[in-house]
């Protein structure tokens, strides 16, 4: 790696593959950054790899094609959906089976799915005699590519350093100066399970209407799990606070009673704000004496601004002349403007 | 400075507190005091200053001491008009205007604040008038030139009285000169040249009928015995023509009564007379060896023979040249002449057809026909004098009555009352007396003819010009000037009493004068056209609405053009045109056969369409001069009709005749003449049998086209001219807006139901049974309300209903079913979980519900669920539907609007705001959370609060306009024709930019009124929406009163590379950011309004030749940087193509036996399925996914930047409507090599260096285009041809 080049690409080497009639240039590095901390967990330094100016149709399965010659990949990520957190797990595909998912695809509701997992981490350390939320059941989501925005990255990680290195060694770094080519270019993979063009927007028309009775079991597993959560949240709560907070109290007829006892003069349920008891004391007195006065005083307040002296008087009148005025000027300005770009012309 | 600024402050007190008390000033009044007294002083100093200096430099010495005079002469006499002028001039030098203004300035602007509409008004009328009148320093140059020629017309030689036709004969080849001499120059006929060579022939322009040859009269020339310089030039209120049309200076030459016997005034004798005098007249000046320089003309008002006068245009001196002025020489009859102006009342038969065209005459023509037009006619040779001292003293009465002039015929000539170069409303040119009379008879008031009460009052003298404008146009629209006759107030009586006009047809208006009918001619339908285009400005100039000047649309737009005016506009040919019944009568009456003809037609087209109009004319360029070799003006070769529609009537289906019951046979008759064999005798429902016509219409387009129909079916009987004869363009709009004949074919063949009312109907079923399964949901259903454009006739196309089992039987590119949304509310209810998440998976269960519900319930709905958008976006936003297929075929979209979303949302936007910057680290879940509310709520209220009202506001609209809703459907196709639907703009801005050119018709009252000036026909409004995004400054934004309620426009705010720049703002969206924060951006924008200038002038040509309105729908392709074609026989709605081309649907019928595909056998229905949208959504930016709330920067790039692919690199255009090929530019700034970053968001190759260039420290790349283009071929692999 010459050290010039990698000044010149802030340390990309560059990885042609080849497409139809053209090249496309992606660029590898390996992954420097923190040393320690989150970051430093999910990318060890030394075998991961950064790939940007990746096709924006590119699979985790392509990546992993792409790379067999050097070596497994672990889990290949891509950064424009793990910096909005969504599906951060989609694409890895080699590392998916073993997951503690149990094979439940992913896509749809991945929040959902977040949710339900933090639950469950939360349900294995805490007490076991809690009731078990319940499974949400998910929709189908067959394999299709997703479009990303052009020029996208990716963090590879492959399952030991030398597979890495190796990779690292199919790119070139660009010599500057000379003309040399650049390494000859791999053709670019394609998976074929992930259909595109036609095919693919058959299948997502298709994949996006599933069946009523899936839509059906996803709703209402999806429905018990946030009943559960709820539940569970509210039991948290009471066992910590002595406010009642938590869920409404709702009657037989769907009428939310609004009672004081929820915290910082909220009802029950935190939805309706509650009047402070002082209020409904001064209410209770009828302190209206008091109120009629004040509007008395805003009134005589009012009149005082009203002119007094001659001067003033004459001051109003001179301001309301000036403004005739000022409004005058600047109409005529206005014309001034228009004659200059001769709007009068009429023909 | 200092000087300045003591100037200004000194008056102030001094004029007007001149009163002060001193005992009464405030601390703060002393304070103002000081600084004037500073003020004093530093002058003092600056006035020694001056004096020093003033010796060195004595010019700018003496304009200070002039100053300083003035200024003391002010200190002592307070106000006066130097103060005033000074004053005004200080303030608008100086930008300051901190004094008040002097007495004689607040008089100034008061009464341009009360006597004008505004002063702003006023100072506008300032700024136009000079410009339409004639300039002062090109008078001296004509003055000297008019003398001259009076003394050359002086000096004109009599001519013995000689028999006419032999004298015309000597005039055209005179004997005395050798042919050789003689020179024609295409009709110019160059007098310097041959001023040595006297031979020109001159043809004399006798009326029709032509003098017999057994006449026993004699014409004769003689010296004039009056020449006048008459009209509007003599008095200075000429107003510029239209195109430049030169200035005319009247000279009315007085032709010596010796001329004349009393009997001239009989069978045309004296126009005749007329004819040779001029004739003669004319010689003399061509060939007079004065060296005038001028070239004559010949010009015939109204191509009417009998108004012939000579045209003068100066050729030789340069400065007569410049100023465009030409002269005409009137011959008028003299008030001594022995012809007896009583015999020419209009009751009086002056013409005998029998006698004097014995040869062609038919005898059923009664003799003592009245000649009405034909007397007035010749009355009018008496009246340029009289005009002349009667428009003088006017002016002299009245200061405003020139410039009130002026501003009438500015408004007129915008309007096509007048001459010009386009197609102008038939009977106005050469009417200028009329125009000063109708102003003289509002200042002067209505002679009391019928009774007292109903005539107008004179208008006081104290008005000014603006007022005088006004009630001019209030008369114009209040009067009914073509039934009802008309007589200004005159000093000693009429000349011929009303009674006398009781039998003329045609309108009457005269003047003070008494001297003939200034409106004798003029057909009736152009002045229905003056009195409507009266009463449009008119509530322009009522309207309460004060923030828009309506100054420009009045006098400085040009108002002519065909397509925005008239909602139907035909050309006819008039070159085969015959009368069914020629009437020698009416053809003396009107001066020739092709003006009987113009006459009759304007007549009959009256009588035929009826109420079906508000107002037609006919138009036609005025005819231009001709040469002097030219005896007969020029027939008309083409003439256009234009009708404007009245909503309620014009597309009646039965026009109603006389009752059978009718004793009158004469009105039975009348009727049958008028329709031909077309009148039948019917019976209707309630019993009556009556004469009628019944027009047979097959389908909506065709009905909008009876107007039509009728003047063609009139002048076909009545004028034989052939449909081919006539062209209108409107069955060309029809076209673009109809699916091809072999898919809609298939349809009918089927019986499958289509059109708006039908997919109506089929929503409102819907609804009911909805509605009705309110046992089997947890929660009654409030309301669904449609937001589709199917819904409110708005799409391009009709709906068409597409049965499961019929899917098969078409082609895939036909296959196309649009999808119709809806929002279901529910009634409220407590037992909604209070989370996102978990409301959008209750309505998940919700659809589960309702579609087992509805499919039990009707037997061949097919119900699903289609959650989409759901991979990309967040859980909270609302992202499901319910899709159904009805068992007729219609695909309906419902959602479900739980109104407790928008407080949650709102209440996770919040949440952050609390957090303190330092901790704002540690919430970055927080804040994603918010940024995905944002979006969501954007979404919500676009979808459940903006679109519903926006469908009802729509829908009401298009049932108060009729041709609303075909215009946004023209538009539409436009728009989408030429790539830039819904991928740049909305259907609802598209809808709401369609409302803005009905919404201008409005009552006195600020409603809504489809009668005012709003366009009848989707041919007109597609016109007048073009006009306005051809002059549109959309940096002003516009306001649409979409609702019909009262608001402001908005104040536009430009946020500087904002996705979208267009500001459309309704009542309920005051911001007008609703339907266009994402698109046009400014390229889309400026390519709009480059598309509407290419097309308004292709509209123009039509005007004057055949129009084919394909070509504006035709999309030129030479500005993209690359286009990508698609392969056709994919596409779903390929069918919808603009020039959809049969073959690719008909290909596969190639084996007739073959009903399908094997591979087709079980068909996958997939309504609202289209992958070449879906395709170019995926790499560009989809088009809602902004909003109007400004974004956190995060938030704007996920919204735009996460979904597209392509955003960054490329400008993608593509036509939604069935479109083969996309086209896209690169964005500028990624073509230039540009440092190498990890997040340039484009496909990138490095660019290398040349081996002597200086390598710099950072790496330079470009973007990889040839990479891109092959992406697009594998991302739309199967669509894209390679």
């Amino acid at each position: 790696m010459s050290g010039r080049a990698s000044q010149s690409y802030g340390g990309f080497s560059m990885l042609p593959v080849s497409y139809r009639s053209s090249q496309h240039i992606i660029y590898v590095r390996a992954q420097v950054g923190a040393s320690k901390g989150k970051s430093a967990i999910a990318w060890p330094q030394d075998r991961t790899l950064f790939i940007v100016n990746l096709p924006p149709d590119a699979t985790a399965r392509e990546l992993s094609l792409l790379f067999r010659s050097c070596g497994a990949i672990e889990k290949a990520v891509f950064d424009s959906d793990a910096e909005w957190g969504l599906g951060e797990d989609e694409g890895s595909s080699d590392a998916e089976d073993g997951d503690e998912q149990g094979g439940l695809s992913e896509g749809e509701d991945e929040s959902d799915d977040e949710n339900r997992r933090k639950k469950q981490k939360f349900a294995k350390e805490g007490e076991d005699s809690q009731p078990r939320p319940p499974k949400v059941v998910s929709l189908p989501n067959p394999s299709l590519r997703r479009l990303r925005r052009t020029g996208h990255t990716a963090h590879v990680v492959f399952l030991d350093a030398s597979s890495c290195s190796r990779a690292l060694a199919l790119a070139t770094p660009p010599i500057s100066s000379s003309k040399t080519q650049i390494a000859a270019p791999r053709p670019w993979p394609t998976d074929i399970e992930a259909p595109t063009g036609f095919a693919h927007y058959v299948a997502l028309y298709d994949s996006l209407r599933p069946p009523l009775d899936t839509v059906l079991a996803h709703a209402e597993t999806s429905i018990g799990l946030f009943d559960h959560e709820q539940a569970e949240k509210k039991r948290a709560l009471q066992h910590e606070s002595k406010y009642r907070k938590g869920e409404a109290i709702v009657d037989e007829d769907g009428f939310t009673l609004v009672t004081r006892g929820g915290a910082y003069g909220k009802a029950v349920g935190g939805g309706v704000g509650i009047a402070s008891k002082k209020f409904t004391l001064q209410q209770a007195k009828g302190t209206r004496a008091g109120i009629r006065d004040g509007s008395r005083k805003r009134k005589h307040t009012e009149s005082k601004e009203d002119a007094f002296y001659a001067f003033q008087i004459h001051e109003k009148k001179r301001n309301a002349l000036i403004d005739l005025k000022r409004k005058w000027e600047e109409d005529k300005a206005a014309v001034e403007k228009l004659k200059a770009s001769r709007k009068f012309k009429p023909y | 400075m200092a000087l300045n600024l003591k100037r200004k402050r000194r008056p102030a007190p001094d004029s007007v507190f001149p009163n002060k008390k001193r005992q009464l000033v405030p601390p703060e009044d002393d304070e103002f005091r000081s600084a004037l007294d500073e003020n004093e002083f530093t002058h003092d100093q600056e006035e020694d200053e001056d004096e020093g200096w003033s010796e060195e430099d004595p010019v700018a010495g003496d304009g200070m001491n002039e100053l300083d005079e003035r200024e003391d002469g002010e200190a002592w006499e307070g106000i006066g008009k130097g103060g005033a002028r000074r004053g005004l001039s200080q303030a608008s030098h100086n930008g300051a205007t901190k004094n008040p203004p002097t007495g004689q300035e607040v008089r100034v602007i008061k009464q341009a604040a009360d006597l004008f509409r505004s002063s702003s008004f006023k100072l506008q009328i300032d700024a136009l008038l000079p410009n339409v009148r004639p300039k002062e320093s090109r008078r001296a140059a004509l003055d000297s030139f008019l003398l001259s020629l009076h003394s050359v017309i002086s000096a004109a030689p009599s001519i013995p009285p000689q028999h006419p036709l032999e004298a015309a004969r000597s005039l055209l080849s005179p004997a005395s000169d050798s042919a050789s001499k003689r020179e024609r120059s295409n009709g110019k006929v160059k007098v310097k040249d041959e001023s040595s060579a006297p031979s020109v022939a001159i043809a004399v322009p006798y009326a029709f009928p032509a003098p017999p040859e057994d006449a026993n009269w004699k014409v004769s020339f003689e010296k004039p015995s009056e020449i006048t310089l008459v009209g509007s030039w003599a008095n200075k209120v000429g107003v510029k023509a239209k195109d430049n049309k030169p200035w005319i200076v009247d000279i009315a030459v007085e032709m010596p009564s010796g001329l004349f016997q009393e009997k001239d005034y009989m069978n045309g004798r004296f126009f005749h007379k007329r004819a040779f005098y001029l004739a003669a007249l004319t010689k003399h000046i061509v060939r007079s060896e004065s060296g005038l320089g001028v070239e004559a003309f010949y010009q015939s008002h109204g191509s009417d023979p009998r108004l012939t006068t000579l045209l003068l245009r100066p050729t030789a001196d340069e400065q007569l040249v410049k100023s465009n002025a030409q002269v005409r020489i009137i011959p008028t009859l003299s008030s001594q002449s022995p012809i007896p102006l009583s015999k020419l009342s209009p009751h009086r038969s002056n013409f005998r057809v029998g006698r004097a065209l014995s040869s062609e005459s038919t005898p059923t023509i009664a003799i003592d026909t009245p000649t009405p037009l034909y007397n007035s006619i010749l009355l009018l040779a008496t009246t340029p004098r009289e005009h002349l001292l009667a428009v003088h003293s006017m002016k002299q009465d009245f200061p405003a009555y020139g410039d009130a002039l002026a501003l009438l015929r500015v408004w007129a000539n915008q309007r096509g009352y007048g001459e010009g170069t386009a197609p102008c409303v038939r009977g106005f040119d050469g009417r200028g007396a009329w125009w000063n009379s109708l102003l003289e008879l509002l200042i002067l008031g209505e002679e009391p003819v019928r009774n007292a009460k109903t005539s107008r009052k004179p208008l006081g003298k104290g008005l000014s010009s603006y007022q005088l404008f006004r009630s001019a146009l209030d008369f114009l629209a209040r009067q009914d000037l073509a039934n009802e006759p008309t007589f200004v107030k005159s000093k000693d009586g009429h000349r011929f009493s009303p009674q006398d006009y009781a039998e003329y047809a045609g309108p009457v208006f005269v003047d003070s004068t008494s001297s003939a009918n200034l409106l004798s001619g003029m057909p009736r339908s152009s002045l229905g056209m003056l009195r409507h285009d009266a009463r449009v400005t008119l509530d322009i100039l009522n309207s309460t609405d004060l923030t828009n000047d309506p100054f420009h649309e009045i006098f400085l737009k040009d108002h002519r053009s065909l397509a925005t005016r008239f909602d139907a506009v035909i050309r006819v040919d008039l070159s085969g045109s015959k009368m069914r019944n020629p009437s020698a009568h009416e053809a003396v009456e009107y001066g020739s056969p092709s003006n009987a003809v113009l006459a009759s037609m304007s007549t009959y087209l009256q009588r035929a369409l009826g109420s079906r109009v508000h107002a037609f004319a006919l138009l036609h360029t005025p005819p231009s001069s001709r040469p002097i070799t030219q005896a007969q003006p020029d027939s008309l070769a083409d003439i256009y009709i234009g009708l404007v529609y009245d909503p309620e009537h014009a597309w009646r289906l039965v026009d109603h005749g006389p009752s059978a019951s009718d004793v009158d046979n004469a009105e039975v008759a009348a009727f049958h003449e008028l329709w031909g064999s077309k009148a039948e005798l019917r019976r209707f429902k309630d019993g009556s049998i009556m004469e009628s016509v019944v027009w047979d219409v097959k389908n909506a387009d065709e009905r909008a086209r009876i107007p039509l129909l009728v003047v063609e079916h009139v002048l076909a009987i009545h004028f034989s001219l052939p449909r081919s004869a006539l062209h209108s363009w409107q069955a060309g709009f029809d076209e673009v807006v109809r699916l091809p004949p072999s898919i809609v074919s298939i349809h009918t063949a089927a019986g499958h139901q289509a059109g708006f009312k039908a997919a109506m109907a089929a929503f409102d079923d819907l609804v009911k049974t909805l509605k009705s399964l309110d046992e089997d949901l947890p929660l009654s259903i409030l309301s669904v309300s449609p937001t589709s454009e199917y819904l409110r006739h708005t799409s391009v196309f009709n709906p068409i209903a597409m049965p499961i089992s019929a899917v098969s039987s078409f082609p895939i590119c036909a296959r196309f079913t649009p999808i119709m949304e809806a929002v279901l509310e529910f009634e409220k209810s407590a037992r909604w979980p209070d989370d996102l998440r978990a409301i959008q998976k209750m309505k998940l269960a919700f659809f589960e519900r309702i579609a087992s519900a509805l499919m039990g319930a009707v037997r061949g709905l097919t119900a699903r669920i289609a959650v989409l958008e759901a991979p990309q976006d967040s859980a909270i936003e609302d992202h499901a539907c319910l899709e159904l297929v009805t068992p007729l075929g219609w695909a309906f979209a419902l959602r479900i609007w739980h109104a407790r979303e928008e407080t949650l949302l709102t209440r996770a936007i919040d949440a952050v705001a609390q957090i303190p910057k330092q901790f704002q680290q540690d919430h970055a879940e927080k804040f994603r959370e918010r940024d995905a509310a944002t979006s969501a709520l954007a979404l919500y209220t676009r979808r459940f609060i903006h679109a519903p009202r926006h469908h009802r506001a729509v829908a009401a609209f298009g049932y108060r306009f009729p041709a609303y809703g075909g215009t946004v459907r023209l538009i539409k196709r436009w728009l989408a024709s030429h790539w830039l639907l819904r991928g740049h703009i909305s259907e609802e801005a598209v809808e709401i930019l369609c409302a803005a050119v009905f919404a201008r018709a409005r009552d006195a009252g600020g409603a809504l009124d489809p009668t005012r000036g709003a366009p009848g026909s989707r041919e007109r409004g597609f016109a007048c929406v073009v006009e306005l995004l051809k002059d549109w400054k959309w940096e002003r934004g516009l306001f649409v009163p979409l609702y019909g309620e009262d608001g402001s426009p908005p104040a536009v705010t430009i946020v500087a590379g904002a996705a979208g720049v267009w500001t459309l703002s309704t009542e309920f969206d005051k911001e007008g950011k609703m339907w266009t924060a994402c698109g046009p951006d400014i390229v889309a924008a400026q390519r709009v309004r480059v598309l509407a200038r290419a097309t308004w002038e292709c509209m123009k040509k039509a005007e004057v030749g055949a129009l084919d309105v394909k070509s504006l729908f035709v999309h030129p392709t030479d500005d993209y940087d690359f286009v990508v074609q698609l392969e056709q026989a994919t596409l779903p709605r390929y069918f919808q193509n603009i020039v959809a081309d049969p073959v690719v649907w008909a290909r596969r019928s190639k084996y007739a036996n073959m009903a399908q595909d094997p591979s087709e056998k079980n068909v996958v229905v997939r309504p609202g399925f289209d992958p070449a949208q879906m395709f170019i959504d995926d790499l560009r930016v989809r088009l809602f996914s902004a909003t109007a709330i400004p974004l956190p920067k995060v938030l704007e790039m996920m919204l735009t930047g996460c979904q597209s692919v392509y955003s960054d690199t490329l400008k993608i255009f593509y036509d939604p409507l069935g479109g083969d090929r996309f086209g896209a530019v690169w964005e500028p700034s990624v073509r230039q090599p540009r440092p190498f970053r990890v997040l340039n968001h484009f496909s990138s190759a490095p660019v290398m260096r040349k081996d002597g260039e200086k390598g710099r420290e950072r790496g330079v790349v470009v973007v990889n285009e040839a990479a891109i283009l092959d992406e697009i071929i594998r991302l739309g692999h199967g669509l894209v041809i390679v």
